[in-house]
């Protein structure tokens, strides 16, 4: 087993990883830019999720609270199921 | 709904589930029906709710009768309600998927994965969907044991070669950024320097998408599958001596299905 020094050694290191890394690197694609900045519409990070209070598809009404599991909940906002 | 299969899992990790849209209860009631979907779906008629979490989608035309929607997003929370990861996606085609939401919070969730011995390491190599539509956005996994006593080097560490995972550019494919825990910090003492490793298991997640452009609908539209390479580079160091830097090639394989366009008939 080569076993190679660190420190002054390195150089030969980055030698060997030149000529093994052939893979093409992927461009990391920016997202397409948006008239309004994502990021920043609705709650924070670390801020509280507004309370809701809404009828579901049986006619129940629920709030956020009655929705949250022991360790949390996820709430999505889709579009619409309609069109 | 990608949703409804996530139920489940979401439960057994302590998460509620709610989707609110602005449809009447008697939509989501149909849609509900039809997908067999168990979950809560909201009703939020005259976008009340959206308006006041300040997600109301402000680029569409208050002239359409469609006016109210929201920007798609997600949500997670914490048991008191305070917000810990939240997604917004650009354009409307596009969705994270809650596997992917899942693996970036930690959490595991059940995906066939591909086990891989290398020098001083072990990788587990999955996607977190099996499945992808044009705009869905997944995350590519690639879970690292380091061997006992072995450590390996963090992103951007200056001096030694760090862990890098390298996906190939295709088309079709779209490459959002990597991400990499936080690393430990490890005192060499010959050199009396500090340097950012993983000594412990850790996972890098890659997010990736199929692209929703009209560019690439002919090619994803043709493909049945398509397969994703890459590699991940590394050296290998324990409290002596580096090993030679090793390179261990990557392959993720996943079903392509057309955009969901399912709506009620008119």
């Amino acid at each position: 087993m080569m076993h190679l020094l660190r420190g002054p050694a390195l150089g030969v290191c980055l030698m060997a990883w030149t000529a093994i890394d052939g893979h093409a690197r992927a461009p990391q694609t920016p997202a397409p830019a948006a008239a309004v900045d994502l990021d920043s519409v609705g709650p924070q990070v670390g801020h509280a999720l507004p309370d809701f209070d809404l009828a579901d598809q049986r006619g129940v009404r629920r709030s956020l609270k009655s929705i949250l599991g022991p360790s949390g909940a996820v709430i999505v906002f889709f579009r619409s199921a309609d069109w | 709904m990608e949703l409804q299969g996530r139920f489940e899992e979401l439960r057994n990790s302590g998460l509620g589930l709610a989707a609110i849209s602005y449809d009447s209860p008697e939509v989501l009631a149909d849609f509900s029906a039809r997908r067999g979907i168990t979950f809560p779906l909201l009703s939020d008629p005259g976008s009340a709710t959206i308006k006041r979490f300040g997600i109301l989608n402000t680029t569409a035309d208050p002239a359409s009768d469609r006016y109210g929607y929201p920007f798609p997003g997600t949500f997670v929370v914490d048991r008191q309600g305070v917000v810990t990861s939240r997604v917004f996606e650009p354009t409307y085609q596009e969705r994270r998927t809650m596997s992917s939401i899942l693996v970036t919070l930690g959490h595991r969730i059940p995906a066939p994965a591909t086990k891989i011995r290398g020098a001083h390491l072990t990788l587990t190599s999955y996607a977190t969907d099996q499945m992808a539509a044009p705009g869905t956005h997944f995350s590519l996994v690639l879970d690292v044991a380091p061997a006992p006593h072995v450590h390996v080097y963090a992103p951007n560490t200056s001096g030694y070669i760090p862990v890098a995972m390298s996906i190939a550019a295709q088309p079709g494919v779209v490459l959002r950024s990597a991400a990499f825990p936080t690393p430990e910090d490890y005192f060499f003492k010959p050199l009396a320097e500090h340097v950012p490793v993983y000594s412990h298991p850790f996972r890098i997640v890659q997010d990736v998408m199929l692209d929703p452009s009209s560019a690439s609908s002919a090619l994803l539209k043709a493909a049945k599958t398509m397969t994703i390479t890459g590699v991940f580079n590394y050296q290998a160091c324990d409290d002596a001596v580096c090993f030679p830097p090793a390179s261990i090639p990557l392959s993720w394989t996943i079903g392509v299905r057309p955009l969901d366009t399912d709506r009620p008939k008119r």
